[in-house]
């Protein structure tokens, strides 16, 4: 077999027992994603609790890992959530190594069932599995118990282990490869409940390629021709000979911009002109794009890193010397939880070393204690809730007066990088109500603490969908309906990037505005903040956006950087080559795949996650339960009216037209928005709509 | 830039002088005018792999001659196919000879107008081109950097000299709400678009 191992590790955990399975699900579901969504329908009872026994986590890798591929190194891991009114499937995702090492291991996936009796970690090397005792780093961070365990298990290991936070079963928790690859969606707590505290693997197997000279011709072509940078963002941000264009991107490398900390002294990373691939890894600097005023961050850069097998390099090794008081000195820097400094300490930011470092190096060390500690910012809905409540001075109200005066707020008030210790840590172990409360998710906090509807609807705009505890994640501001259509089907924040990769990118809008149109049709997408009402090609657009990010989750893609819908090349027109992924998946399957075919089997992995989540949730009527959404997307911007210039705000009517459209493009019908029995019948989901019936809940 | 001499071999030179006796006058013409064209473009290529630009002024000097006679000449040779890769970016003080794609286009412009080193005229030139193109309001700090290399200062003086100018009565500015100061024209862009296109960009949101 080509690509796939055929093969599925399954541990249970109750009787520390290993077993190898056949997957069955191979071309159906590709892999990674589709797969684990599948085999939690197959195998964890509807109304499971991430943390009952009967509950199970699957980690899974895609069918392009371990065949090379650019971008090929991405973990997918579905589970329950716990954050949710009521338990529903959830993915989460994460880069690094864990998901190479499970295919190198002989495995697809990884199944995790059973509850332990005493803290465990499962050491994993190709066909041998051993149930080890986890007692010595129980209650350790994640960082630490990786040295350990890779000190015990050989360097070659990638321990995938969680925090305290995971330990003490708080909702939002992770799950850490690597030290610094995390999957969240509280994945931490579901090893925490079966007392799993890590697995530890490597293999030593090789994945078969079919035609491996095919494959090493179409990733050449995607490093020479297609592949920017981070979020595909195809032009620099700074003038260098070749680019006809410069933009607000994540392509941050060029002349002059150096890694201020690299070992040897400071770098240059230079002219990096499309084609010379040797140059991409000097390309991305995302922290820098988010701080950017003087480049505090590339002189805190070491150098840059990624996950296996991603030439893009999209997070930094920064070095702080002043941070080295507190352990936190040498981090590895991806976008969330970094930026959020300001929220968590309350605007109390101050310099350490250079004016303007204090967001950089405050927020690296809150970083390095969240991946620590193991909590998950739910892409900054902890954040956001913990600003609201200091805003509304929530904890004065809700903490007893001996709590809330145990807390050493005047470490907050100082900037004291202490005061991430300090709350990070009561979170991680559920200290006094403050811990427990935060740790919930937004939902769960929201309704602990009495929090008015004002809080989702604040025209700030966080919470997209209305009282679901997940935050919005590229929605109206991403291209209008496009962007909110794609935010009100999943159980989470949305992590799709395909339709957000088409904005910000570097290009001008008339070139970004033609490659879209000639896939989607005229008047897919609107210029930013200049909107125009729903039409067909919108709901293609959005539809596909969410389609091809399942399929790359399925593939192990990354879809921060897939699909390749525009290029960096002049030459091509700035358009890029979303057949690539087919292509690929045929040299290495050696079986024909099409954009068609590949995209078939990401929207039945939609479909999957809709009949499931209208099960979950009883719900005879997912447009009225489900995909609501708050007021604020339509009222922002009160002195202007929707479709003018200069707002992203939707028109409530308009909306409606949205979802009949965009319904009528899944095959959900148009009044329930669940999927009718032809359209699941239609990807052999005949079970989901058998299922769907006797529950009284699929649509007439 | 060229060597003004050329090193040929005494064989070379033979048979240069053997090919040239054979053809008539308005052959010869012809033959030294195909040569100039071809020691040109070498020029502006061998230029382009150190990503720079002839300018008329330096191929002037060089080959001694008038201004008008060589831009007229290289307007024949860039007329001509084998050549088609040799542009020209006509700024206020010089003529740019290039070849793409190896440079770019803007990248041409934007030096060639850092080199001209007329602040007003490359802010307008650089905003309104922003505004029209991408669209987006220009960030103050574009005209501290690569290639342009003003300080801010400078740049607010700038600023308030075209202020008095009816030319470039287009040109406006707005500050953000991180008071970052961004300059767009009323040609391409309203100030509420304006405005909005940049608190979206300074919006870290919407970008993570």
């Amino acid at each position: 077999m080509y690509a796939w191992t055929g093969k599925i590790l399954r541990l249970n955990m109750t009787t520390k027992t290993a077993t190898i399975e056949d997957n069955k699900y191979c071309e159906e579901y590709l892999g990674g994603q589709g797969l684990a969504d599948r085999i939690i329908y197959d195998e964890v009872p509807v109304g499971t609790h991430p943390q009952d026994d009967a509950s199970k986590i699957v980690i899974a890798a895609g069918t392009l890992c371990g065949t090379g591929a650019a971008c090929s190194g991405r973990t997918s891991v579905a589970l329950m959530s716990a954050f949710t009114e009521v338990p529903t499937i959830v993915d989460a995702h994460m880069g690094g190594n864990m998901a190479p090492q499970i295919k190198f291991s002989g495995y697809d996936a990884i199944i995790v069932e059973g509850k332990a009796d005493a803290p465990t970690w499962v050491k994993i090397h190709n066909d041998e599995v051993s149930f080890e005792d986890a007692s010595s780093v129980w209650g350790l961070g994640t960082r630490k118990t990786t040295e350990i365990l890779n000190q015990e298990a050989g360097p070659e290991y990638c321990v995938c282990a969680i925090g305290p936070a995971g330990e003490n079963l708080v909702n939002d928790s992770i799950i850490v490869n690597s030290m610094c690859h995390a999957a969240g969606a509280g994945s931490g707590a579901v090893f925490g409940s079966k007392k799993l505290k890590a697995i530890v693997i490597h293999g030593t197997k090789s994945v078969a390629v079919a035609d491996p000279m095919k494959t090493l011709e179409l990733q050449q072509y995607q490093l020479r021709e297609l592949i920017g940078v981070n979020n595909n963002h195809v032009q620099p941000s700074n003038q260098q000979s070749w680019n006809e264009f410069v933009g607000a991107t994540r392509w941050q490398g060029g002349p002059g911009k150096m890694w201020g900390e690299a070992i040897g002294g400071p770098l240059d990373t230079g002219e990096q002109k499309p084609g010379d691939i040797n140059a991409i890894g000097m390309r991305n600097h995302t922290i820098n794009f988010f701080m950017g005023n003087d480049d505090v961050a590339f002189k805190h850069t070491v150098k840059t890193g990624g996950c296996y097998s991603c030439p893009i390099r999209c997070f930094p090794d920064l070095h702080f010397k002043a941070l080295e008081p507190y352990g936190t000195q040498n981090n590895t820097a991806t976008c969330m939880t970094l930026m959020h400094t300001s929220d968590y300490y309350n605007g109390h930011i101050n310099d350490f070393v250079d004016a303007g470092d204090g967001a950089l190096t405050l927020g690296s060390h809150i970083q390095w204690l969240m991946d620590d500690y193991g909590v998950w910012c739910g892409y900054g809905d902890l954040d956001y809730t913990f600003a609201y409540c200091m805003k509304n001075d929530i904890f004065k109200q809700k903490l007893s007066a001996e709590e809330y005066a145990e807390i050493p707020w005047d470490l907050q008030e100082a900037g004291d990088p202490k005061w991430a210790n300090e709350m990070v840590s009561r979170i991680a172990t559920k200290k006094g109500e403050f811990g427990r409360v935060l740790g919930l998710g937004s939902l769960w906090t929201a309704k602990e603490w009495g929090f008015p509807d004002s809080f989702w609807n604040e025209a700030t705009g966080n919470y997209f969908n209305f009282k679901k505890g997940y935050i919005r994640h590229h929605s109206s501001e991403s291209f209008g309906q496009v962007g909110g259509l794609i935010n009100i089907v999943f159980n989470r924040d949305s992590m799709c990037h395909t339709h957000q990769n088409c904005l910000g990118n570097g290009l001008p809008y008339d070139i970004v505005k033609g490659v879209l149109e000639e896939k989607f049709g005229e008047g897919c997408a609107d210029k930013p903040a200049c909107y125009t009402p729903m039409n067909a090609a919108k709901a293609k657009f959005a539809k596909w956006s969410i389609v091809r990010n399942n399929v790359h989750d399925s593939l192990a893609l990354c879809n921060w950087v897939w699909p390749m819908t525009f290029s960096p090349m002049k030459e091509r027109g700035y358009k890029g080559d979303t057949a690539l992924e087919a292509k690929l998946l045929t040299a290495v399957t050696g079986k024909e795949w099409t954009e068609e075919s590949v995209d078939f089997v990401g929207e039945r992995i939609m479909q999957l996650q809709r009949a499931m989540t209208a099960l979950e949730m009883n719900s005879k009527n997912l447009r009225v339960d489900h995909d609501g959404v708050s007021d604020w997307v339509f009222d922002r911007d009160a002195d202007k009216a929707a479709f003018s210039e200069g707002t992203t705000k939707l028109d409530r009517a308009d909306w409606e037209t949205a979802l009949d459209l965009y319904y009528e493009e899944w095959g959900w019908d148009k009044a329930t928005g669940i999927p009718t029995r032809a359209t699941l019948e239609k990807f052999n989901l005949a079970d989901l709509a058998d299922k769907l019936e006797a529950a009284g809940l699929l649509p007439a | 830039m060229m060597n003004k001499e050329e090193h040929v071999t005494p064989v070379e030179e033979q048979e240069v002088l053997e090919s040239e006796e054979s053809l008539s006058p308005e052959e010869q013409l012809e033959q030294e005018k195909r040569q100039r064209w071809a020691r040109w473009a070498e020029a502006v290529r061998e230029q382009g792999k150190e990503e720079k630009y002839l300018t008329l002024s330096d191929l002037c000097a060089w080959q001694e001659l008038e201004r008008d006679n060589a831009a007229a000449m290289m307007r024949e040779m860039m007329a001509q196919e084998e050549y088609k890769d040799i542009c020209v970016y006509q700024g206020a003080k010089d003529l740019y000879y290039y070849t793409y794609p190896t440079l770019a286009h803007n990248y041409v412009k934007n030096v060639a107008l850092a080199q001209e080193d007329d602040l007003p005229h490359t802010i307008a030139e650089v905003v309104r081109y922003e505004s029209k193109i991408y669209p987006r309001a220009t960030e103050i700090d574009t005209f501290g950097k690569f290639p342009y290399h003003y300080t801010e200062i400078q740049v607010r003086r700038a600023l308030d000299a075209m202020a008095k100018l009816p030319e470039f009565a287009d040109i406006e500015t707005y500050v953000s709400g991180k008071k970052k100061t961004y300059i767009f024209s009323t040609k391409h862009l309203s100030r509420d678009y304006a405005s909005s296109l940049v608190e979206m960009k300074e919006d870290v949101r919407i970008w993570l």
